[in-house]
């Protein structure tokens, strides 16, 4: 079980909600976008990359962690290091970038099936949907879990990813 | 055995020789260590592209632009600082998980990444009208979001929906947000005269935190409201623009954004009216039309001279200008979009002419077709639309006995919506069938809506004939009813007679079949079998299959209502430059 690090902060109210998540691009490899929103989900930051292919010597030594070093350290970490306004919590919807948490330090929670639910041990409801979290300091993830229900007022969880897909397939399309 | 014997002969074993084959291996102790590939994994950045938007509207990616940034389309609400937003507007409320979500899409000709993000980028529409201010008196449908997406992010727009969708509801919509996001202060929307007090107690509807002021009054009162009244939204007639052309387009009067409304008056850019809606200094030109080609192409580039000057001409092709208006237009149907609004039952009753009607007719017809036969080369096109209209107002009464066959089955019919509690309304062309209709129909207690009644009574007369369950019909001119009325609460349309052109009688039936109609419509087309009107009608037919084509992403547009050659065609005339081969095709 991973444990929050040390120098994580306790969240203040949460101003920037940053969701972040990896897309597959067909025949092109995987591209990731991070979302940095307001508490109502009006945009701050955008940033995105370009897919990236699969490396198959990687793919063939890193076997069944490779998608986590993939999305997590190579992708995501990569967007986060990009922000200027850093996120308070970040929410995703991989379960491989519920590791993030070790390079940004920052919360990281997962919006996840019911199935995915199960094998963790913090886990959340929020507006009907399934949130869970490595965190293991109670008082953060109640802090957490107030932050998402805040957000949750105004738009689902959800919702921003539907704007990063959206954003990413822009992207894409312009890029051909 | 015991244990001892056994044990004996267990080492005895151990004593007995092995014959065992031995070879002897000699190693080279010079091999040296085997070839090692090695591959490190450094942690390698991706390349990110990153957008930041901020409360000010400027994006860091973005360069300046003609035009002002879309960024700048939430100046005051893009960034954290719910503060900046107007109070009435600030408070949001929840967007249930399971809501359709419409995200806005930036137009075409919004060419940069970044600014074209930051449209899909902002939370969905839903989401920002959403708020508890916001509420509307009914909720929007989906496509009704859409048209508020396209109209919001667009300078120029042209909305064409379908008569009955609410173009109205979204304009309101599109204008009180971009009032919310201060992109717009100072709104002017020209309409229709008899429409003028439709807008005022639409906005009321959709939007009553809006001020609303109608330009009306002697000259100085219209001067005093054109540079005083502080109102958001400035409601204008098309007549009176021109009245006051001076004050209207002074360099001093800029407008944020300027609606035309039955845009379709616009359509000749030749005429006063068009030159001066050009010469307004305005933002935004978005125009609302049912009916963006009326009768033939150029009625579209007409209106286009003022919802994106300079986009086409007349000298295009149909085929470029299609392409070059594609993101200008929005045009849905019912038939795509209101897939549970109720049915409209179309019935054509068509009908014998009384005995007297008969004699007349004929006889008329006989003459003026030997007459016009007689006229040879000096034919013209009014000639013939004179006959066509006396037989036509020959069709509805007997010009001697005043008998018609049509009024017998419009007291038949009307005594079914009576005694159903319904309403019907009656279109014809003339005033003078509409006040001879009345007088015949004067046990239902009917009402006159035309354009010999004052605009001053004829909202009364709206009020009254919905609220007065006693006023079963509405006798309406298709020239004074056919157009931004709401009459949704009817269930039945009657058309005493036919107008030229289908999207007229389109326009007439939509007052009742709209958003809100409660149940199906029945409409029924009056015609007199074997005479004029069964012509007309076969080409309006034809014609009307042509218009929903016309506005089809995949067909061309084409000529629509009756043409010059089709019109001679009635009578199997000979235009003046020859024989028609095939009048009605």
């Amino acid at each position: 079980m991973f444990e929050v690090s040390e120098n994580t902060e306790r969240l203040a109210p949460v101003e920037r909600f940053g969701f972040i998540t990896v897309v597959e691009v067909p025949e092109l490899g995987f591209a990731g976008g991070m979302l940095v929103v307001s508490p109502c989900g009006r945009p701050i930051e955008f940033h995105c990359t370009p897919p990236v292919a699969e490396n198959r010597t990687q793919k063939i030594l890193y076997g069944q962690t490779y998608r986590g070093f993939l999305f997590c350290d190579q992708i995501a970490s990569s967007i986060f290091e990009k922000s200027k306004a850093r996120p308070q919590l970040l929410i995703t919807d991989r379960c491989e970038l519920l590791a993030l948490d070790k390079i940004a330090r920052t919360p990281v929670v997962m919006l996840c099936s019911p199935e995915q639910a199960e094998n963790r041990i913090a886990g959340f409801d929020v507006g009907g949907e399934q949130v869970i979290s490595q965190i293991d300091d109670a008082q953060l993830l109640s802090s957490v879990k107030f932050a998402c229900g805040e957000f949750n007022k105004s738009l689902p969880l959800v919702e921003p990813f539907e704007r990063i897909r959206l954003a990413i397939e822009e992207a894409q399309a312009v890029a051909r | 055995m015991d244990n001892a014997s056994s044990q004996i002969d267990w080492q005895n074993s151990i004593g007995q020789p092995i014959d065992l084959p031995v070879e002897s291996v000699k190693i080279d102790s010079t091999v040296v260590s085997p070839a090692i590939v090695s591959a490190r994994f450094r942690k390698r950045r991706q390349k990110v592209n990153s957008y930041f938007f901020s409360a000010t509207g400027v994006q860091e990616n973005a360069s300046s632009n003609e035009m002002p940034s879309p960024a700048s389309f939430f100046q005051a609400s893009a960034g954290t600082d719910e503060d900046d937003l107007p109070a009435e507007f600030a408070k949001q409320s929840q967007v249930k998980k399971d809501d359709k979500r419409t995200h806005l899409r930036a137009p075409k000709d919004v060419i940069k990444m970044g600014d074209r993000l930051f449209y899909m980028l902002q939370p969905p529409l839903e989401s920002l009208l959403s708020g508890e201010t916001m509420e509307f008196p009914f909720p929007p449908f989906d496509f009704q979001y859409a048209g508020v997406g396209f109209l919001f992010t667009r300078y120029n727009a042209i909305l064409a929906d379908e008569m009955g969708l609410g173009k109205t509801m979204q304009t309101i919509t599109s204008i009180r947000m971009l009032l919310r996001t201060r992109q717009a202060a100072n709104i002017l929307l020209i309409c229709p005269k008899p429409l003028v007090t439709n807008w005022q107690r639409e906005f009321k509807t959709w939007a009553p935190e809006i001020t609303v002021a109608a330009i009306q009054g002697n000259k100085s009162e219209r001067a005093w409201h054109w540079k005083h009244n502080r109102a958001m939204v400035k409601v204008a007639n098309y007549e009176l623009l021109i009245r006051d052309e001076a004050i209207v387009t002074d360099e001093q009067s800029q407008y944020d954004l300027c609606v035309l409304d039955e845009a379709q008056r616009v359509k000749n850019k030749q005429n006063s009216t068009s030159k001066v809606v050009r010469n307004i200094n305005r933002r935004r030109s978005w125009a609302l039309t049912g009916t963006p080609i009326e009768n033939s192409i150029n009625d579209l580039v007409g209106i286009c001279e003022f919802a994106s000057p300079g986009l086409v001409n007349q000298n295009m092709t149909a085929r470029e200008i299609k392409r070059n208006v594609s993101d200008l237009i929005l045009r849905r149907t019912k038939e795509v979009v209101m897939t549970d609004l109720p049915p409209r039952l179309m019935r054509d009753a068509e009908l014998d002419l009384s005995q007297e009607q008969a004699d007349q007719y004929f006889a008329a017809e006989n003459n003026g077709v030997m007459k016009l036969g007689e006229m040879g080369d000096e034919i013209t096109i009014n000639h013939v639309f004179e006959l066509v209209l006396r037989l036509k107002q020959i069709c509805n009464f007997d010009p001697v006995t005043g008998t018609s066959t049509k009024v017998d089955r419009l007291k038949a019919d009307l005594e079914e919506v009576a005694a159903s509690g319904q309403k019907a309304i009656v279109f014809s062309q003339w005033v003078g069938a509409i006040e001879k209709i009345a007088d015949q129909v004067q046990r239902f207690n009917p009402l006159q809506y035309h354009g010999r009644i004052p605009s001053k009574r004829r909202d009364p007369i709206l009020q009254e004939f919905k609220e007065n369950p006693d006023r079963t019909v509405l006798l309406m001119s298709y020239g004074a009813g056919s157009v931004g009325l709401n009459l949704q609460f009817c269930r039945y349309v009657f058309l005493f007679d036919r107008w030229w052109n289908p999207a007229i009688e389109d326009q007439a039936i939509n007052r009742a079949h709209r958003i809100g109609a409660a149940g199906s419509v029945t409409i029924t087309r009056m015609i007199m079998a074997g005479t004029i009107e069964q012509r007309i009608h076969d080409i309006l037919e034809e014609k009307r299959e042509l218009f929903n084509e016309i506005l089809s992403p995949d067909t061309q547009p084409k000529n629509r209502g009756l043409s010059r050659d089709e019109i001679f065609g009635l009578f199997d005339l000979t235009t003046p430059t020859g024989k028609i081969a095939n009048p009605a095709a």
